[in-house]
């Protein structure tokens, strides 16, 4: 009883869609979590892990950065449930959600959408500064990913050139800010704004391929005109 | 927070310092073996005596991490990693027993997580989750710090397989209001059981068996001889 109030005031859901989104969108990441570590020869405590650190890892990760109380994944055991299921469904059906890459693209986009306005929402509901909203909101979209690939053992892709993710993630949740700091809009709608765009971002970006690039110093570029600029002086 | 629905016998404290030790000697012993230095063997010692507890607190955020409040944990994490830099060969000497020790520690540890998760009055699936947490985060820390691959989502020896089914059983029985003390005994000698038999009978973690592309094959294998018949 305690725990549905907390888990309200926490989940950060009272937006436009229903509160079992949330577990929907971090089934998802569980299950791409789960096929991943199935594809790299993991055994079933790898697969479970990753599942849970993908699908769960941006929320506990939001609840460990707002310190608002034991995170909704705990609170809530249908949480872990799902990640378990997920966790079945990427020991035994790899192959299959290989195949639907599609689909996977376009849930996993959605998801990413979700969480970056779920979790900018939950910082401003603490009445955090709209700059830490939008960290807060980044760090929920794409934890899970980074958490996931620490676990097994690579450089966390996010961090590196590719395709835009947690760049769409940032720009997802810089897009509901704005919209809840600076127009009178319902959440609700913000949110579905926000969501549209880091699904156009994501999809466009995996068609088009636009990546991220390494850093390019230009320290070189500005030396060269501004000494440029002290030759023509005299 | 509501009152919680059950009292929780915890362990006696002598037993979760005794765990802390092992876990800490361990921990300085895979350090010597890396070869790290002074402050590697005291990390890795630490890392793996309160690892997966830390891990659990900060997850509960019930307040500061039962390994600050008392000076106990540091202290020991300190001593044997002086233990481990001075007299390697000593610990190393030692293996099977602390190999013995750890397997019966991994019960032990998700004991100590499940009830804390209990006390708090999470959810049994919570409580499970935080029992195999305490049981092995530390190890798991201990590979990210040394930056390998973990151990425990690779396939090989059941350790954290022993620990998942193990925490099961004891949210399962503290549910079917089985006496306290014996739904611990019970998790502890099961854990324990479950490692030393598939370390005995060399079972192996299974890794990911793909339904899909199995029924695919055997469609394709089929249809081949039905076309050729």
């Amino acid at each position: 009883m305690g725990i549905d109030v907390l888990g309200e005031a926490i989940a950060g859901i009272p937006l436009a869609l229903p509160a079992w989104t949330q577990l929907v969108a971090a089934g998802v990441g569980a299950v791409s979590g789960a096929v991943y570590a199935a594809k790299r020869g993991f055994d079933v405590v790898g697969v479970l892990l990753l599942a849970v650190a993908e699908g769960l890892g941006g929320l506990l990760l939001r609840d460990t950065l707002l310190q608002t109380g034991t995170s909704i994944v705990l609170l809530d055991g249908r949480y872990l449930l799902v990640a378990t299921a997920a966790a079945a469904v990427g020991f035994f059906f790899a192959g299959l959600v290989d195949r639907l890459e599609g689909v996977i693209l376009v849930l996993d986009a959605l998801a990413l959408g979700f969480f970056c306005t779920v979790g900018a929402d939950s910082a401003l509901s603490i009445s955090l500064s709209p700059v830490a909203a939008v960290f807060t909101g980044t760090v929920t979209a794409v934890g899970g990913l980074v958490l996931r690939d620490l676990l097994a053992g690579d450089a966390p892709r996010v961090l590196r050139p590719g395709v835009f993710t947690a760049a769409a993630a940032f720009l997802g949740a810089l897009a509901f800010v704005m919209l809840e700091t600076l127009t009178s809009l319902p959440s609700g709608q913000s949110q579905i704004i926000a969501m549209l765009v880091v699904f156009a971002v994501r999809l466009l970006a995996v068609r088009l391929e636009w990546r991220t690039r390494a850093a390019s110093d230009i320290s070189d570029r500005v030396w060269a005109v501004w000494a440029r600029s002290e030759d023509g002086a005299p | 927070m509501s009152t919680p629905v059950y009292t929780v016998v915890a362990l006696p404290y002598a037993v979760e310092m005794a765990a802390v030790t092992f876990g800490a000697l361990s921990g300085a012993l895979h350090a010597t073996r890396k070869g790290l230095d002074p402050v590697g063997v005291f990390t890795l010692a630490l890392i793996c005596a309160i690892g997966g507890g830390a891990i659990r607190d900060v997850l509960l955020q019930q307040g500061t991490p039962v390994f600050l409040r008392s000076p106990s944990y540091l202290a020991i994490a300190a001593f044997a990693s002086v233990v481990g830099l001075l007299f390697a060969r000593l610990v190393r000497s030692a293996v099977p027993v602390m190999n013995v020790v750890d397997t019966l520690l991994i019960g032990v540890w998700v004991v100590i997580g499940a009830e804390r998760a209990l006390l708090v009055d999470l959810s049994y699936v919570s409580a499970a989750f935080l029992g195999v947490i305490t049981a092995t985060g530390g190890g798991l820390l201990r590979d990210l710090l040394c930056h390998d691959v973990p151990t425990a989502v690779q396939p090989g020896e059941w350790y954290v397989a022993a620990a998942i089914p193990a925490a099961v059983a004891f949210v399962l029985l503290v549910q079917a209001g089985v006496l306290l003390e014996v739904a611990q005994v019970v998790t502890i000698v099961g854990a324990a059981a479950l490692r030393a038999a598939s370390l005995r009978l060399g079972w192996r973690t299974p890794t990911a068996y793909d339904v899909w592309s199995d029924l695919e094959a055997r469609f394709a294998a089929s249809s081949i001889r039905s076309s050729r018949g």
